[in-house]
C-alpha cells in the first residue's frame, strides 16, 4: 500500500518558505535599519591583524637621474608618472640627521606601526618635493631622541624613491601640543618640520612638544597636474 | 461537490494553517531557546573566551599599546613585562560580564590595574632617578588606565545593554508562550482527528518544515563563513567572536538535525497509524 504523496515534500517546502516570508514582512520594517548599520560592520574579506607593513622605498643614488620634465619657468620637475605615492602606513623613504645621530624610516603617516618603526609625515601635511610643509612626528625616547642635539645649520636628508631631499635647520622652539601656531602647513613652498614630546628624559605624557624648523636646500620638485585636470 | 467534501477540505485547510503556525512556533521557539542558550547565556561568553584563547591575545593587544605610549613617555619596553597580568585580565572580564549580565554597572572596573602599574612606575622612577613632573605622570596613568579598560570593553555593549536586558527579562516568557502556543496546536490537531494518523501527518508538516527553515539557516551561515568576514579592530574580540559564530552554527546543525529525526518519527507514526486505520477499515 502506497503511503505519503507529494505533499509530503511540497508542503514541508512551502512551510519554509511561509515561514520566512512571515518573519520578513513582520520584522523588516524595524530590522532594516539595523541590518543596514550591521552591514557596515563586514567586508569583503577576512580580517587582516597583521603588523607587517608595506615599504616601497627603492632608494635613489646621486648619480641617478629620476624622469623629469621641463616646468613653464624651465626648471627639471620629477614627472609626475614616476612618483609612486604612498598610502597611510607605507615605509616610502627614510631620514638622515648625522649630527643627531638619526637614520631612520620614514613612513607615511604617523600612526603606532609607523611610530614604531621609524617616523611618520603627519597625514595632513605633503611629501617632500611637494612644494607644502612636510610635518614629520616621532617619540623622543625612540627615533627622534637625537633630536636634543638639533641645532641651527646641521642638515637633514630625506631619501624618497623618487629623488634625495636636503634641508637646513633654521630654527628649534620648545611650543604646547596644542599650539596650531607652532607650524605652517598652509605654506607654499618646501618646508620640513619635524616634533616629538618634551622634555626628551622625562617620564610621563608632557604637554609640550621640541618643534625643528628646516628649509629646502637641495631637491627636484615633483611635477602638479595642471588646474582644471 | 458534496458538503462531506467541502467539509473535508475546509478541515483540511484548517489544519494545514495549523500545522504551518505549529512550524512557526516551533521555529522561533528553536531560534529562541538557541540565543538564549549562546548570546544572552554568559558562562557561554567566558567558555568561548577561554576556547578561543581570548586572555593572551588581550594581553598581547594591550602591552603593545602600552609599549607605544611608554615609547611616548620616556618608559622602555621591558618596563610593561610584570605590569600586564592575563589572570588579572580574565578577573576583571570576569567581573565586567557579571555586571553586564546582572544590569548593574556597565563599567570596567581598573582599580587592579592602576594600582599595580602605579607601584611598577614609582618604583621605576625611583631606581632610574628620573625627572618627573606629577601632571605629565598622572596624564601617563590616566591614559594606560583608558587603554587598559577601553581594550578590555567589548564594543557596542553599552549600547546594546537596554535591548540585551530587555531580551534576557523577556526572552524566557517567550519561549514559555511559544511552547505554550505550540502545545495548544497539537492537542487541537490530535484531538480534533478521530484517525491518529492524520494527526500525525500535520506534525510531519511541521516538523519538516522547522527542520527545512533551520536548515537553510544552517547551510547559508556555513556557506558565508559565518562571521569571518566582520571587522573589529581587536584581533583578540575578532577570535572570539568567529569562536561564537561557529558554535551557533553547530548548534543550528544539531538542532536541524533534532527536527529531521524528529520528522522522520511523525513520519513512521503516520505510516504505522494510517497502515493500522487502512487494514481495520477492510
Amino acid at each position: 500500500m502506497k503511503v505519503g504523496g507529494k505533499s509530503f515534500v511540497i508542503l514541508p517546502i512551502i512551510f519554509c518558505i511561509g515561514i520566512f516570508a512571515v518573519l520578513y514582512a513582520a520584522l523588516a520594517p524595524t530590522m532594516a535599519p539595523i541590518v543596514s548599520i550591521a552591514g557596515v560592520m563586514f567586508s569583503d574579506k577576512e580580517a587582516d591583524y597583521s603588523t607587517e607593513y608595506k615599504n616601497i622605498f627603492v632608494p635613489v643614488s646621486e648619480s641617478e637621474t629620476v624622469e623629469t620634465v621641463t616646468n613653464a619657468e624651465g626648471e627639471p620637475e620629477v614627472k609626475a608618472e614616476v612618483v609612486q605615492y604612498p598610502n597611510y602606513g607605507n615605509q616610502f623613504g627614510e631620514i638622515l640627521i648625522p649630527d643627531c645621530g638619526i637614520e631612520c624610516p620614514l613612513f607615511m603617516g604617523d600612526g603606532d606601526i609607523a611610530l614604531s618603526n621609524g617616523v611618520g609625515i603627519y597625514y595632513g601635511s605633503f611629501v617632500p618635493g611637494y612644494g607644502g610643509t612636510t610635518m614629520i612626528a616621532g617619540h623622543n625616547n625612540t627615533f627622534f631622541n637625537g633630536l636634543k642635539f638639533a641645532a641651527a645649520g646641521q642638515e637633514i636628508t630625506i631619501r624618497t624613491s623618487y629623488g634625495n631631499y636636503r634641508y637646513q635647520i633654521r630654527e628649534t622652539a620648545v611650543k604646547e601640543a596644542l599650539d596650531t601656531t607652532a607650524y605652517d602647513l598652509s605654506a607654499d613652498y618646501d618646508n620640513l618640520v619635524l616634533y616629538t614630546c618634551y622634555p626628551f628624559d622625562e617620564i610621563g605624557l608632557t604637554s609640550q612638544r621640541f618643534f625643528v624648523y628646516a628649509d629646502l636646500v637641495e631637491g627636484i620638485t615633483i611635477e602638479k597636474p595642471e588646474e582644471g585636470e | 461537490m458534496n458538503t462531506k467534501t467541502i467539509g473535508k477540505r475546509i478541515r483540511d485547510i484548517l489544519f494545514g494553517v495549523l500545522s504551518f503556525f505549529l512550524a512557526l512556533f516551533l521555529f522561533l521557539d528553536a531560534v529562541c531557546a538557541l540565543a538564549s542558550m549562546t548570546v544572552l547565556n554568559e558562562e557561554s561568553w567566558m567558555e568561548q573566551m577561554t576556547v578561543s584563547g581570548y586572555y593572551s591575545e588581550k594581553e598581547q593587544e594591550i602591552t603593545k599599546k602600552l609599549v607605544q605610549l611608554g615609547n611616548a613617555s620616556g618608559l622602555p619596553s621591558d618596563f610593561f613585562e610584570d605590569v600586564i597580568d592575563p589572570v588579572q585580565i580574565q578577573k576583571d572580564m570576569q567581573n565586567y560580564m557579571d555586571s553586564y549580565f546582572d544590569g548593574t554597572s556597565r563599567i570596567l572596573d581598573t582599580t587592579p590595574f592602576q594600582q599595580k602599574f602605579r607601584a611598577a612606575l614609582d618604583r621605576f622612577i625611583e631606581e632610574k632617578n628620573a625627572k618627573v613632573d606629577g601632571k605629565s605622570v598622572d596624564n601617563l596613568v590616566k591614559q594606560a588606565k583608558q587603554i587598559y579598560s577601553g581594550n578590555l570593553e567589548i564594543p557596542l555593549f553599552i549600547k546594546l545593554s537596554s535591548y540585551f536586558q530587555m531580551a534576557r527579562n523577556y526572552l524566557p516568557y517567550v519561549i514559555g508562550g511559544l511552547s505554550l502556543l505550540s502545545g495548544v496546536i497539537i492537542l487541537v490537531l490530535l484531538l480534533a482527528n478521530k484517525w491518529r494518523h492524520r494527526a500525525f501527518k500535520y506534525y510531519y508538516y511541521a516538523c519538516a518544515g522547522t527542520g527545512l527553515c533551520l536548515l537553510a539557516l544552517s547551510v547559508y551561515l556555513t556557506a558565508s563563513g559565518g562571521l569571518k568576514k566582520i571587522v573589529l579592530e581587536s584581533k583578540a574580540l575578532y577570535q572570539m567572536v568567529v569562536s561564537f559564530g561557529s558554535s551557533v552554527t553547530v548548534y543550528l546543525w544539531v538542532l536541524t538535525a533534532v527536527f529531521a529525526v524528529l520528522a522522520l518519527s511523525m513520519f513512521f507514526l503516520y505510516r504505522t497509524f494510517y497502515l493500522k486505520a487502512a487494514g481495520s477499515t477492510d
